[in-house]
């Protein structure tokens, strides 16, 4: 499978509205979908519609496939070389994930980019974020700190280096997909898990339109060491709640921003 | 507020779904299909989805027990079908959180614990902390209208032990229907799996005449709340509800284990 898998030379899909990729040259990160979506699964592992939906997740992700564009099932089904029925598989997948809507008349499409949706996913984010925090105060086990430090360091190390700020956002997103990942709520993981997957391209516009510069991304890394602190220190929580509740609504406010005119 | 489109496709200027069908008479006996489908009921059902919904409304009515292991083959022979679309009833089932499976070919009903309903409450509180105060602010006349038709079918219901779960599931469905008008259609699409899990346990903690006419008592009391739109005051009485309902609800699961 990973031959008829692997990157295309001529990726299919348009580019987005504008022109070119408006994460344009910068280097990305691989596997950003499959991460989310087959979380603790290795790639052996993976059956081929799982194989079909990393592929075309990340390539929605990377809006190589543009938001809102139509996604043939027969032509991947060519590209791919296999029958419609593991592709139709792997479209539902990626439905649940948010990352496609199927609708029965008009095919299958890219989940379009609008102010709405993208307010939606941020204010969910935010209340289970919220949960992810005081939970996994209760979980602070060694082994679980030295973890958060090692995702914080990877945050760290990259916070200040324009060419890899896609990396960064990456880190920093898993930095907090660990945490709610042990906070004891397996529902508000998973619930997060997808609305990480969802937020990504609304994230990647927002690096693109340059509004994630450095002073911010030191910013969030600060917030993440003091609360490492806190959580080592078995200290209060709900200070770290507010800030983040503020923080959400600072990156919904920014992220407008970086929409195309007229999307919602 | 502008009414929600349907959360799997885009149709704009359709009528809210959810506020055609709390006057259909299907309402109670379809409930697993209400809530599978994200309040749409259609008219027919292909034969994977029929078979969800029938999983769905065994698992919610424990004729299938917690962590009970389901078998591809007796349900495909039981239906008369072939084992593809009883694997993607389960898959549906799966992403409902009616079903869980350890490894592919190997589910079983998902189980039920204490730990378990206080994952589902403090996930729902969560999203009730975004839906509830929106509503209480937003909602016109006509939403108070549709919540005092569930409030009087409810009080028909609470001394009639025989339809308990009917009486759980109007209350559950008049939460469904303030959640569906906080016009998120993230909340919306959360709110859908939530409510048939918690419903299975609803139907332990909302048995008696004793536990109906609290919860009757509450939503009079909120609705009047509502109607003030005193935030403050509706929010605690939610959370008062929210409490009583888990100490019965943990009640049954003890008495049970």
């Amino acid at each position: 499978m990973t031959d008829t898998l692997g990157r295309p030379p001529a990726a299919p899909g348009r580019p987005a509205p504008g022109g070119e990729a408006p994460i344009g040259t910068l280097p990305r990160p691989d596997g950003v979908a499959a991460s989310r979506l087959f979380v603790g699964r290795s790639q052996a592992a993976w059956t081929l519609p799982e194989q079909i939906a990393a592929e075309i997740g990340e390539r929605i992700l990377n809006e190589e496939i543009a938001p809102g564009s139509r996604i043939g099932e027969e032509r991947i089904a060519r590209e791919f070389g296999v029958s419609r029925g593991p592709i139709r598989d792997a479209l539902r997948m990626l439905e649940q994930a948010g990352l496609v809507s199927i609708a029965s008349r008009k095919g299958t499409i890219a989940a379009p980019l609008t102010e709405q949706d993208m307010r939606e996913i941020f204010v969910l984010r935010g209340i289970l974020t919220e949960i992810a925090l005081r939970g996994f105060a209760a979980h602070a086990t060694p082994d679980n700190l030295a973890h958060f430090r090692r995702h914080l360091e990877a945050a760290e190390s990259l916070a200040d280096d324009d060419r890899r700020v896609l990396f960064w956002t990456e880190a920093n997103d898993r930095l907090m997909l660990f945490i709610a990942h042990h906070c004891g709520n397996s529902r508000a993981a998973r619930m997060l898990i997808t609305l990480s997957l969802q937020s990504i391209r609304y994230v990647r516009r927002a690096v693109a339109a340059g509004l994630n510069p450095a002073p911010r991304r030191r910013k969030l890394v600060r917030f993440y060491s003091d609360l490492l602190a806190a959580y080592e220190a078995r200290g209060d929580i709900e200070p770290f709640v507010q800030r983040l509740r503020a923080m959400f609504e600072e990156r919904i406010q920014l992220t407008v921003g970086a929409l195309p005119p007229g999307a919602g | 507020m502008q009414p929600l489109p349907p959360i799997t496709s885009e149709m704009p200027g359709e009528a809210m779904p959810l506020a055609r069908s709390i006057y259909s008479p299907r309402a109670g006996a379809g409930y697993a299909t209400f809530r599978l489908f994200h309040g749409e009921e259609p008219a027919t059902l292909s034969v994977k989805d029929q078979i969800a919904v029938a999983l769905a409304e065994r698992i919610v009515e424990r004729r299938l027990p917690p962590g009970q292991r389901i078998s591809e083959q007796s349900i495909a022979d039981e239906f008369n079908v072939s084992k593809a679309p009883v694997s993607e009833a389960l898959m549906l089932l799966q992403y409902t959180g009616l079903v869980e499976s350890a490894a592919r070919r190997s589910a079983h009903v998902a189980r039920m614990s204490e730990a378990d309903y206080g994952e589902l409450v403090e996930f729902r509180a969560a999203l009730a902390g975004v839906f509830f105060p929106r509503f209480v602010h937003a909602h016109s006349p006509a939403d108070r209208k549709v919540l005092g038709d569930y409030l009087d079918r409810i009080a028909e219901l609470v001394s009639d032990d025989a339809r308990a779960f009917e009486f759980a599931e109007l209350a559950d469905r008049s939460i469904l229907y303030v959640a569906m008008q906080s016009g998120n259609r993230q909340i919306a699409r959360a709110m859908w799996p939530l409510s048939l899990q918690l419903l299975r346990y609803y139907a332990l903690g909302i048995r008696t005449a004793r536990q109906r006419k609290h919860w009757r008592e509450s939503l009079t009391a909120a609705m009047k709340i509502l109607e003030m739109r005193d935030l403050k005051h509706f929010m605690a009485l939610v959370a008062q509800t929210r409490d009583a309902l888990t100490a019965e609800v943990v009640a049954a699961l003890r008495a049970a284990a």
